[in-house]
């Protein structure tokens, strides 16, 4: 019996192969410098220590919004807003205040009760009515500076507006464009190296059977 | 020929201004200032106040990072300010009541020569 001596090359370069996939997929990584230090944890832009501590962004290590409750959160400042400026408009129409207390324009309650108002101070008809008017002025102007509240109930539908589209804006710009989203890299790399399930059709898995 | 004696001064009766249809008080108008200060400026800064922790737990309960704290700062602030912007009309509110006592009690010293 002859001892086949011959021996064969394989016909798969497996070094070549994974050489060459990896170089095609490192042209295509962009981005800051990442390299990869297996077992010590990934050293990217910002140092990740996933053993001891999360790595913690301005004191925190989740950042973010529940967009559901952004109109519950302007809800409250609109109603908020509004109950101030009715105690304020309570004061001097001879209506029960906010707080329970009988208030008549210029005039509030004393401890027994009774209605203490600008007659208790000066006796003539044009000075109260004079008085009256300036209150009213002032609570006019107070009304105006509690609206300005009402500026931030915008702000939160801003802030949501922001991360929502920014939110898009990453997946497509730093994950993938338009055209290599993660859905396009994961139908690339099917393309290019098969299924991600061993199959005996892959290229690799039949080359190695021939080995 | 008798001597006609007159009897001195008579002694002040002391009136309310209820009794009055023109004058002021002192008292009165120290109990109105209280007043005002109680329900148009105290009352006016507990409810904000209150409406600034009422709103800032709800929006506590949806929202977390530096752009909250952020958020909560500058709420806080305006809040302060308008409050701090009412307590400075009350004070002008006040001078001017003062003034306007005062005026009173001056046209009173000047009404008739001594």
């Amino acid at each position: 019996m002859a001892w086949n001596a011959t021996t064969e090359a394989s016909t798969l370069d497996a070094a070549s192969f994974s050489t060459t996939a990896m170089g095609n997929r490192n042209s295509s990584r962009s981005g800051a410098a990442i390299t990869s230090n297996y077992g010590a944890g990934w050293e990217g832009p910002f140092s990740y220590n996933s053993g001891s501590t999360a790595q913690e962004f301005g004191g925190y290590s989740i950042v973010g919004i529940s967009v559901a409750r952004v109109p519950i959160m302007r809800q409250k400042i609109e109603s908020e807003v509004e109950r101030i400026q009715n105690y304020l408009n309570g004061i001097g129409q001879n209506t029960e205040g906010d707080n329970g207390t009988n208030v008549v324009l210029g005039t509030t309650q004393d401890a027994s009760g009774n209605i203490v108002d600008a007659t208790i101070a000066i006796k003539s008809p044009d000075m109260v009515k004079a008085i009256n008017g300036y209150i009213e002025s002032v609570k006019t102007y107070a009304k105006a500076l509690l609206s300005n509240l009402l500026a931030f109930a915008d702000k939160l539908q801003e802030v949501r507006n922001v991360w929502e589209s920014s939110t898009q804006n990453f997946a497509t710009s730093t994950i993938g464009s338009s055209t290599t989203s993660m859905a396009d890299n994961s139908t690339f790399y099917q393309q290019q190296y098969g299924s991600a399930t061993a199959d005996a059709s892959n290229t690799d898995a039949a080359a190695h059977e021939q080995v | 020929m008798s001597t006609t004696t007159f009897s001195g001064t008579t002694e002040q009766k002391s009136l309310t201004l209820n009794d009055l249809d023109i004058g002021i008080s002192s008292q009165g108008m120290e109990d109105y200032k209280k007043a005002l200060k109680t329900h148009l400026l105290d009352q006016t800064i507990t409810e904000l106040d209150a409406a600034y922790q009422e709103i800032m737990k709800v929006v506590n309960e949806g929202w977390q990072g530096v752009a909250r704290d952020r958020f909560d700062q500058k709420f806080n602030n305006t809040c302060k300010q308008i409050g701090d912007d009412l307590s400075l009309e009350y004070v002008d509110l006040c001078a001017r009541l003062d003034e306007m006592q005062a005026y009173y009690y001056e046209q009173d010293l000047k009404l008739i020569d001594e």
